[in-house]
């Protein structure tokens, strides 16, 4: 559109420089437009981190009658760090972030670099790939349950092949990766359309002379294709990054979190012990120790969206 | 998009790194071509049997779609599953939960948002406003949802809101916001300025302005923006199973409590997953073009 081609919008880089130009009056009328909005996030957004934030310092069971927040300091917090269930719910959570991102990202790249086609057939085809995507992720949830199931399609492939048959939510390992899975097949779609942006945009002048000099297919990935195209990899793998570790729906639908606690994840760990143990100060510590994981991956995000804004523009 | 080769000079071109070599012979181009395609097929399928598992599912009788080997085309189909799902589930009831709540918190969210968006976009706010402001709806955006989970379920309590459809109202405009004036900033950015400069020099407000010349330019962005928060806002499930018990209610909370319940009753879970995914894919289908932008928040422009 307006640059003719896709670009990573650094936003805050992008729209700073443009702003050099001059306001376009009314600055009242402006700051009129913008305060609905902002006093609803600071009501809706704000707001709640900060009482987080203030009950994370305070003990308080909502299943105790009479109870009132009593303050603990830094109590709460140890308490969440000793726990064994939160260790193992932040290594999961870690766990598999890294690995449905690290799998997405190539199985992604890999089928954007393979589809490069153009034409109507193809162009219905990159649209078919979006439906896991855009389904509702407790949908997702339940049709891979049945699809996991025991005597399910997946095992039923696995035999028909000579494998052995999995019990995805009995054996723990096997849950963990059946999550995975699922993961994968719901956002892979995701980097395979940032990346097919990605390499659209792509200079053509450095492929034809690569060509010219006769570099092979491997020497044109290796040194041409992956360099320019790391900095969009980087984004996009914080961005899936992030949203990965929020992972909840489908693991609510697929396992709740099981057997035992193999697939509990940071997001399921803090609802259980908010809404259903309600211990209102431990959930509030976990969730302000999950926060400040996120915030720092979030200005990771900033600082690499602003590189590889002027990588691109370079 | 120009992506002629026999036009290098007008814009980016695709990278040909596997486009057709003399040297190389024609074989070598032709196994290339063929694995090309078997790999987008093989990822079709990936994608469409799980997909149509479900809708096939859906119209299966018991003994169908418990039987093994399992198959995706049976000889009796049925609509038993949709019949007894409406018949025993106040299913309209919840349906329209769904409806209501997406359709009140996408207006809000856009009406909103746009307005601070075109702000943001063409304001020079004092005290360096602008690059703050973007950065919280970022923020905003980003953080994990269920960090504040635990404070809306106390204040939403407190309102005496708990299971009611405003609940969460106000929690998916709230989600929805950001996400929106993220959209439009960079739509409204594309707009030529000199526009609004010429009318400004006639002597229209800013008001004026965003009313007469920046909406009605900006409807197709509106719409999908629109489009897009309310598939959001219809798929949320994390503060739906929270703040609702049982009157207020949206499908996805239906949906998981069939898991908990009445776990083999697949033809009716998977008649509601069918229910509950249709609209979003009619509305993708919709805005199919702003669909890409959407989705990765704006990291990629087309």
């Amino acid at each position: 559109m307006a640059t003719g081609a896709p670009t990573i919008a650094a936003s805050t880089a992008s729209t700073s420089t443009r702003r050099r130009r001059r306001t376009l009056g009314d600055l009242p009328t402006f700051l009129l437009c913008l305060l609905p909005a902002v006093v609803f996030l600071l009501l809706t957004s704000l707001y709640p981190l900060l009482y987080t934030l203030w009950l994370s310092f305070h003990d308080w069971f909502l299943n105790r009658p009479g109870m009132t927040p009593q303050f603990v300091g830094l109590g709460s917090y140890q308490a969440v760090l000793e726990d064994q269930v939160f260790r193992t719910s932040a290594l999961n959570t870690a766990v598999f972030g890294i690995g449905t991102v690290a799998a997405e990202l190539i199985l992604g790249l890999g089928l954007a670099l393979a589809v490069t086609q153009e034409g109507m057939g193809v162009r219905v085809a990159r649209s078919i790939l979006l439906i896991p995507m855009i389904m509702t992720p407790v949908v997702v949830g339940v049709l891979w349950r049945i699809l996991l199931f025991d005597k399910g399609l997946v095992n039923y492939l696995l035999e028909s092949v000579g494998l052995p048959r999995i019990l995805w939510f009995v054996d723990p390992r096997w849950a963990f990766v059946g999550v995975m899975l699922v993961d994968i097949w719901e956002w892979t779609p995701f980097v395979l359309i940032v990346m097919t942006a990605a390499i659209a945009a792509l200079p053509g002048e450095p492929f034809r002379a690569a060509q010219i000099d006769g570099a092979s297919r491997w020497q044109v990935f290796r040194y041409l294709t992956l360099p320019m195209l790391l900095p969009v990899l980087l984004v996009t793998g914080l961005l899936r990054f992030m949203d990965a570790i929020k992972v909840f729906d489908t693991i609510y639908v697929l396992t709740g979190g099981g057997p035992g606690y193999a697939t509990e994840m940071l997001s399921s760990y803090i609802y259980k012990q908010g809404l259903r143990y309600f211990n209102i100060g431990g959930a509030s510590a976990a969730s302000w120790l999950f926060l400040a994981v996120v915030v720092v991956l979030a200005i990771g995000v900033v600082w690499a969206r602003v590189r590889a804004n002027r990588a691109g523009a370079a | 998009m120009a992506t002629s080769i026999a036009t290098p000079t007008t814009g980016p071109t695709r990278p040909a790194p596997t486009r057709r070599r003399k040297s190389r012979g024609r074989w070598s181009g032709l196994v290339w071509a063929a694995l090309r395609w078997a790999i987008l097929a093989v990822a079709l399928a990936v994608v469409l049997v799980p997909f149509l598992w479900l809708v096939s599912t859906s119209f299966k009788h018991e003994v169908d779609y418990l039987a093994y080997p399992p198959r995706l085309l049976v000889d009796n189909w049925t609509l038993d599953g949709y019949r007894v799902l409406f018949s025993r589930n106040n299913l309209g009831h919840f349906f329209m939960n769904s409806v209501v709540v997406t359709l009140a918190s996408t207006v809000l969210a856009v009406g909103l948002g746009s307005l601070a968006a075109y702000s943001l976009a063409r304001a020079r706010l004092p005290f360096r406003l602008n690059g703050i402001l973007a950065f919280w709806m970022l923020l905003t955006r980003m953080y994990p949802a269920i960090a504040t989970a635990i404070p809306y379920f106390l204040i939403i309590r407190d309102l005496k809101l708990l299971d009611t459809r405003w609940a969460l109202i106000v929690t998916y405009t709230a989600f929805n916001l950001p996400f929106v004036v993220w959209l439009m900033i960079g739509f409204f950015e594309e707009l030529p300025a000199e526009l609004e400069r010429a009318a400004m020099m006639d002597g229209c407000s800013a008001w004026q302005r965003f009313t007469r010349i920046v909406l009605p330019l900006s409807g197709p962005a509106l719409v999908a923006t629109a489009i897009l928060s309310a598939i959001l806002a219809w798929n949320e499930f994390l503060f739906a199973v929270m703040l609702t018990r049982i009157q207020a209610k949206t499908l996805p909370v239906v949906m998981a409590g069939f898991i908990t319940d009445k776990g083999m009753l697949w033809d009716q879970m998977t008649a509601l997953g069918v229910i509950t995914v249709l609209p979003v894919l009619v509305f993708a289908i919709a805005v199919q073009r702003y669909l890409v932008r959407g989705l990765t928040l704006g990291a990629v422009k087309e």
